[in-house]
């Protein structure tokens, strides 16, 4: 709800209220196994994911849960089987198995001589996104009034038949980075970061009278990032969902976003869609997404904010080529080899490794959509 | 007479509020003769009054007699004041005819040290040797407003039997015949007696002088006899100056927060609308006002009451005992008597703090016969919304105000008119975006006539109307508006009936028509894609028939036992599903649904609830009370925050919510020492709560038509012990409360998806097991009082994360096990200070500055922790408000 900081605006103004870190001693912790799957009616190779819930307090590697037996079965008597290609990754086969909607799928976990099923979801016809938009917004930085820019990325849908009320967006971001060291090669100079989103991006359109999603923002991108330097592409994905799904994702939420305000929701456990059939008192976590799919892709290929990423990064220094500098290729690197005099070698050096190459960070192949994409 | 004889000798002269002292060498001054006295015995003397032409003797005797001091005159005029004796003179003033008054249904208010001389003699001598017993009733006014006195005790002396007056301010005993001193005593006014020959049935009325400085209720929440007296062991009156002389918050004098400095009474955090009564949920508590529920009593997301202090007169809260003639929640009933309008005089006053400013006016309409008040208050705070750093909070807007009128009115002798309306209002805006706003809206008429001395009644009319809206009108295509709109209109008619000494009856009954709409979405533009939506409207009727008789046993043991039948009916139109009942109410879960018509009645819930109530006078110093109460709440606040949100829903009990119940058994001592000086008072509970609401994780709470899918049904046990001391007299008063309590809930479904934590007993959100605070009021001198608060209570219960994991790039923090673990306990101490500028009445505008402190030590008590994924691990974080000092200061002119 929108009036949490508006309420800590307002103890602000009468006392201050103040937001310190703690370490909770917690006694019970729990691992549980956690799905995360998705069927579509788009043709490609579907991917449930396995593992265990984390604990708490340490920074741990994911456990993927192996060995599984993952299955899915619709109402028409079909099953299909995935096959584990990685740690607790499966996948289906995509000539086999494409979702068709307005049948009803099931999950089926077979791990650790444990039955788990899903619930029973109906694939809803994805509906197409109408436009992906964006913008230069000013925003006030403080109180002084002093405004930067930034791109606000927003959508709109339309489903002229009305046969969804709840949708969810996952989009991928791809842009071109360019180190500002023209003397590098083309390779090690221009890259291709990719990230996908991290936020919970649902709408409902039940309380509408149409399917009219209308301007929502996807992402607001400012100058912290490289993104918005050179070329930019977000590829987004929108999801026909059912309402118990949109049920999740909004708990999910609630849950996520409590910031210790007067009216955030008490704490609960938000259940997935995924039973334990063997134990029903064990818990299962996660969610078997089954959705009809639409996808577009937004291209902006102007250079829009500034951002000062690199100058901060990349402290650059000139020392005689040496091989056997200190800490060569342990806390510096050369960048490139010069040769100001006959026989007189330098090296600009840096003090970070993805500034004397970006595909330390980032992709060196050009995505094969791009150019074409630009070109429009 | 003797000493009368030149001018010289009488005092002419007028006075408002003077310490006895500066008063006595005044009259010294003017009339030549010298005044003894021991000035630890007057220090609580104000005087106030206007004299011609009187004899020193008269004054000083009229001044000092209510403080039970005796006044004698020495040979050459002087005066000596004495305590506990009087200075017998071989020549009596008092002589003859003037002291044997022959009394019979008359009134009498004259100057009180007169009238505490005289004898009244009501009937015969010679009926003395009559059989039976005679009764002895009247009404207690305030001298001044002419206002009754509720609550006021009358006490036979030598029979040790007392009884107290009822809201009319009416009393009635019973005695053998005989001669008798009858004391009458009441919280903010001078204790005065009378001495009856008793020969038969007659009525003494009283005017009871109101205490000029509320320096003496300062902490006093209610007077000694009643506190004896009375059956309930968890009733606490607070008076209104009680209220404004303790530190605040904002400046505001609040009955909420003062209300939560009481034993027994918590709430989940600072600046939290609502309150918790003996672990009872924060919508269980009724608030009445002009007799008519309020719906939200909070203003500014709930760090001030919605109740303007200014229009209070004093504030009862009944957490255990409640009278039969009470119901309708299950924790508490808050009843807010309202100040009547000065019937002889006009007056008002007029303050301003740092977030709002007030005004009263009041006075007579016909002098003595009628008389009006009108308050109002509203906030300016959005200034300090300017000042803040962030944009999107200056683009915010936050605003409340109200307003009362009241008037009372006599109708020929015996009846009593009141009309009140109140009125208010509170908006807040987010950066331009979503508006919220809230209504309170209630209207009363009340009655009151009394058929016979004996036979008193009251009718009520009210309706009271909340309403809340939340609209946004930023994108043109969703422009719209969501409202929730609660209405009850509410009849009562009650009958009090004074059968003889100390036995009374009263039978009533009231209905309350609610119309709940629990939402509706309207567009907002032309172009708005929004759907108009209405849930259906919950339509019921609530009634309640009651029946309390309470009774005198010999002098020490009075009972009262009450019964009151509720009755909930459901109405239709209304369309109710049913569900499966092997599985949770789900959508999946329905197999059929009904249709109901208008006025049918689609569920009837009805219930007698029991109250008995026994008080047992071990002593003239002790007193037992022993406590049953049974209650039943048909309308629910649908909320799973931590705190009361503005945008909770009101629910009336339906097909599938059932109503919820509490049982209660309360039993305490109150102890008074030491002459009143100091009491004690010790209660312990045990509460059983049936058919609580829950709700399941992450439920949909607004614009849910089949809302039972979210409601998990729940119970709850609490019990506790509350310990108040409290000294009485001297300049520094203090009280001291602590109080030990547990609260535990536990879901009681059989199906795995509608349990919280296993079906075990977990403890709710606002338990906290020891709770403790001590408050002290120091009178430095006529001019200067200080208050402080010391307030300490264990940190409430909050619920941490089992695990976590990782979701589609979205870490996802898994919670389980509800309040297993503790926030830091909170500390907090308040220092206040009022500073009365000028005193003297006779200058037009009297002003008087508060300055408080809030928070001395700036200690981050912590209101809440939460949790966010970090570096691949869940970091916690703590939320503390008020976690610094804060000093307020506000001004107010009474004139």
């Amino acid at each position: 709800m929108k009036i949490i900081p508006l309420i800590s605006a307002t103890l602000c103004l009468m006392a201050v209220s103040c937001i310190s870190p703690f370490t909770p001693e917690i006694e019970t912790q729990g691992s549980y196994l956690t799905v995360n799957g998705l069927i579509s009616d788009a043709n490609r190779r579907y991917e449930i994911r396995l593992s265990l819930s984390r604990p708490l307090d340490e920074t741990a590697a994911v456990v993927p849960a192996t060995n599984a037996l993952v299955s899915v079965t619709d109402d028409h008597g079909n099953n299909w089987t995935f096959t584990e290609e990685e740690r607790g990754v499966y996948l289906s086969d995509s000539t086999l198995f494409t979702g068709i909607p307005g049948y009803v799928y099931t999950l089926r976990i077979e791990h650790d001589g444990r039955q788990y099923e899903s619930d029973p979801c109906m694939l809803r016809p994805g509906s197409d996104i109408d436009t992906i938009e964006w913008e230069i917004q000013e925003r006030e930085v403080d109180a002084s009034g002093k405004t930067e820019d930034v791109v606000r990325i927003s959508l709109s849908s339309y489903d002229p038949e009305k046969d969804n009320s709840y949708f969810r967006w996952t989009f991928m971001e791809t842009w071109e980075v360019q180190l500002p060291f023209t003397m590098l090669s083309y390779e090690k100079r221009v890259c291709w970061s990719s990230e996908s989103s991290h936020s919970i991006l649902i709408a409902n359109t039940e309380a509408l009278s149409e399917d009219r999603v209308t301007d929502y923002t996807l992402a607001v991108i400012d100058n912290s990032t490289d993104r918005m330097q050179h070329r930019y592409s977000m590829l987004v994905n929108q999801y026909a969902i059912n309402f118990d799904e949109y049920e999740f994702w909004d708990n999910v939420k609630k849950v996520s976003e409590n910031t210790g305000g007067l009216y955030d929701v008490i704490p609960a456990a938000v259940p997935g869609n995924v039973r334990c059939t063997s134990d029903p008192d064990e818990r299962v976590l996660g969610y078997f997404s089954v959705s009809g799919v639409s996808t577009d892709r937004i291209f902006i290929k102007r250079p829009l904010i500034i951002s000062d990423t690199y100058a901060e990064i990349c402290a650059e220094d000139t020392i005689p080529a040496n091989p056997n500098y200190p800490g060569l290729g342990l806390y510096v690197w050369a960048i490139i080899e010069l040769e100001p005099f006959p026989g007189v070698f330098t090296w600009v050096i840096t003090s970070n490794i993805a500034c004397s190459d970006c595909s330390y960070f980032a992709s060196n192949v050009k995505p094969d959509y791009w150019d074409e994409g630009f070109r429009k | 007479m003797l000493h009368s004889q030149t001018g010289a000798r009488t005092f002419t002269g007028r006075c408002t509020d003077q310490p006895f002292e500066t008063f006595a060498a005044a009259v010294e001054r003017a009339t030549g003769i010298r005044i003894f006295f021991i000035p630890a015995w007057t220090e609580d003397i104000r005087v106030s009054g206007q004299w011609e032409d009187a004899l020193p003797l008269d004054v000083i005797q009229s001044v000092t007699a209510p403080f039970g001091l005796f006044c004698a005159e020495d040979g050459e005029g002087n005066l000596i004041i004495t305590r506990h004796y009087t200075i017998r003179q071989s020549f009596l003033r008092e002589a003859g005819d003037t002291a044997v008054m022959m009394m019979s249904d008359t009134v009498r208010t004259t100057m009180q040290s007169m009238l505490e001389s005289e004898v009244i003699t009501l009937g015969n001598q010679a009926d003395l040797s009559l059989e039976g017993r005679v009764m002895l009733s009247g009404f207690i006014t305030n001298s001044a407003t002419g206002e009754p006195i509720a609550g006021a005790s009358v006490q036979i002396r030598e029979l040790g039997t007392g009884v107290m007056t009822n809201q009319e301010g009416y009393y009635l005993i019973t005695a053998p015949r005989g001669s008798y001193r009858v004391d009458y005593r009441s919280l903010g006014s001078h204790d005065t007696y009378r001495n009856v020959n008793l020969y038969s049935g007659g009525r003494v009325n009283i005017a009871m002088d109101e205490r000029i400085i509320p320096i003496r209720e300062a902490i006093v929440t209610a007077s000694r006899r009643e506190k004896l007296d009375r059956l309930e062991s968890g009733m606490t009156r607070m008076n209104i100056m009680t209220i404004r002389l303790s530190p605040s918050s904002m400046g505001e004098a609040d009955i909420i927060k003062s209300v939560l400095l009481t034993p027994g009474v918590q709430s989940v955090g600072e600046g939290s609308a609502g309150f918790n009564v003996r672990g009872g949920s924060a919508d269980q508590n009724l608030i009445l006002l002009y007799g008519a529920p309020m719906y939200n009593s909070s203003h500014f997301f709930g760090f001030f009451s919605a109740v303007n202090s200014e229009i209070i007169s004093d504030v009862s809260l009944y957490k255990g005992g409640i009278p039969a003639q009470y119901g309708g929640r299950v924790s508490s009933i808050m009843e807010i008597t309202e100040k009547d309008g000065n019937r002889k005089e006009f007056a008002g006053n007029a303050g301003i703090s740092m977030l709002a400013a007030h005004i009263t006016l009041e006075g007579p309409l016909k002098k003595d016969h009628s008389s009006f008040l009108v308050a109002a208050r509203g906030t300016y705070s959005n200034w300090v919304l300017d000042l803040l750093p962030d944009a999107s909070v200056r683009n915010s807007r936050a605003g409340f105000h109200d307003i009362n009128g009241h008037l009372v009115t006599d109708i020929g002798r015996n009846t009593l008119l009141e009309l009140s309306a109140y009125y208010s209002h509170d908006d807040f805006k987010f950066n331009y975006d979503t508006l919220y706003a809230y209504d309170n809206v209630i209207a009363a008429a009340r009655l009151r006539h009394s058929f016979s001395p004996s036979l008193l009644a009251i009718f009520s009319f009210s309706n009271s109307h909340y309403r809340y809206n939340v609209s946004n009108t930023r994108i043109a295509e969703y422009a719209s508006a969501m409202e929730h709109v609660v209405n009850t209109t509410t009849a009562r008619g009650g009958f009090t009936w004074y059968l003889h000494s100390g036995h009374e009856m009263k039978v009533g009954g009231e209905a309350n028509l609610h119309l709940i709409d629990p939402g509706t979405i309207t567009p907002l533009s032309p172009l708005s894609v929004a759907k108009p939506r209405t849930l259906e409207r919950e339509t019921g009727i609530e009634s309640a028939l009651y029946a309390d008789y309470k009774a005198d046993f010999g002098s020490r043991l009075t009972a009262r036992a009450g019964v009151r039948f509720s009755s909930l009916m459901v109405l239709g139109p209304s369309t109710v599903y049913l569900y499966n009942p092997l599985f949770s109410k789900e959508q999946n879960t329905i197999i059929d649904s009904v249709k109901h018509g208008a006025g049918s009645v689609i569920r009837t819930y009805a219930a007698p609830e029991i109250r008995l109530s026994i008080n047992y006078l071990l002593s003239g110093e002790a007193s037992l009370k022993v406590n049953y109460n049974r209650t039943c709440q048909y309308l629910h606040l649908m909320t799973n925050t931590t705190a009361i949100s503005p945008t909770d829903t009101w629910k009336m009990s339906d097909y599938h919510t059932r109503p919820q119940k509490g049982d209660q058994v309360a039993a305490g001592f109150f102890f008074d020492l030491s002459d009143n000086d100091y009491e004690l008072s010790v209660d312990g509970y045990y509460k059983w709560l049936h058919d609580l609401i829950d709700y399941k994780g992450g439920a949909r709470l607004t614009m849910n038509k089949m809302i039972e899918q979210d409601i998990i049904p729940a119970e709850g046990r609490s019990y506790g012990i509350e310990i108040m001391f409290r000294k009485n007299r001297g300049k520094l008063k203090s009280t001291l409360n602590y109080t030990w309590s547990n609260v535990r809930l536990r879901s009681t479904s059989q199906l795995p998806t509608e349990v919280i934590n296993d079906g075990d007993f977990y403890p709710a959100a606002y338990d906290r097991p020891h709770d403790f605070s001590l408050q002290f009021n120091w009178l430095y001198s006529r001019r200067l009082n200080m208050s402080m608060n010391l307030v300490y209570s264990t940190g409430r219960p909050v619920t941490y994360p089992v695990t976590w994991y990782d979701h589609d790039g979205i870490p996802v923090i898994y919670y389980s096990d509800r309040n297993q673990y503790r926030l830091p306990d909170y500390f907090r101490w308040d220092v206040s200070m009022n500073i009365y500028s000028n005193l003297k009445a006779s200058r037009l505008f009297r002003p008087s500055w508060n300055i408080s402190l809030y928070n001395v030590t700036g200690r981050e008590n912590i209101y809440s922790a939460f949790f966010r994924i970090e570096n691949g691990k869940v970091q916690g974080y703590t939320l503390s408000i008020f976690g610094r000092t804060i000093p307020t200061v506000s001004y107010r002119i009474d004139f």
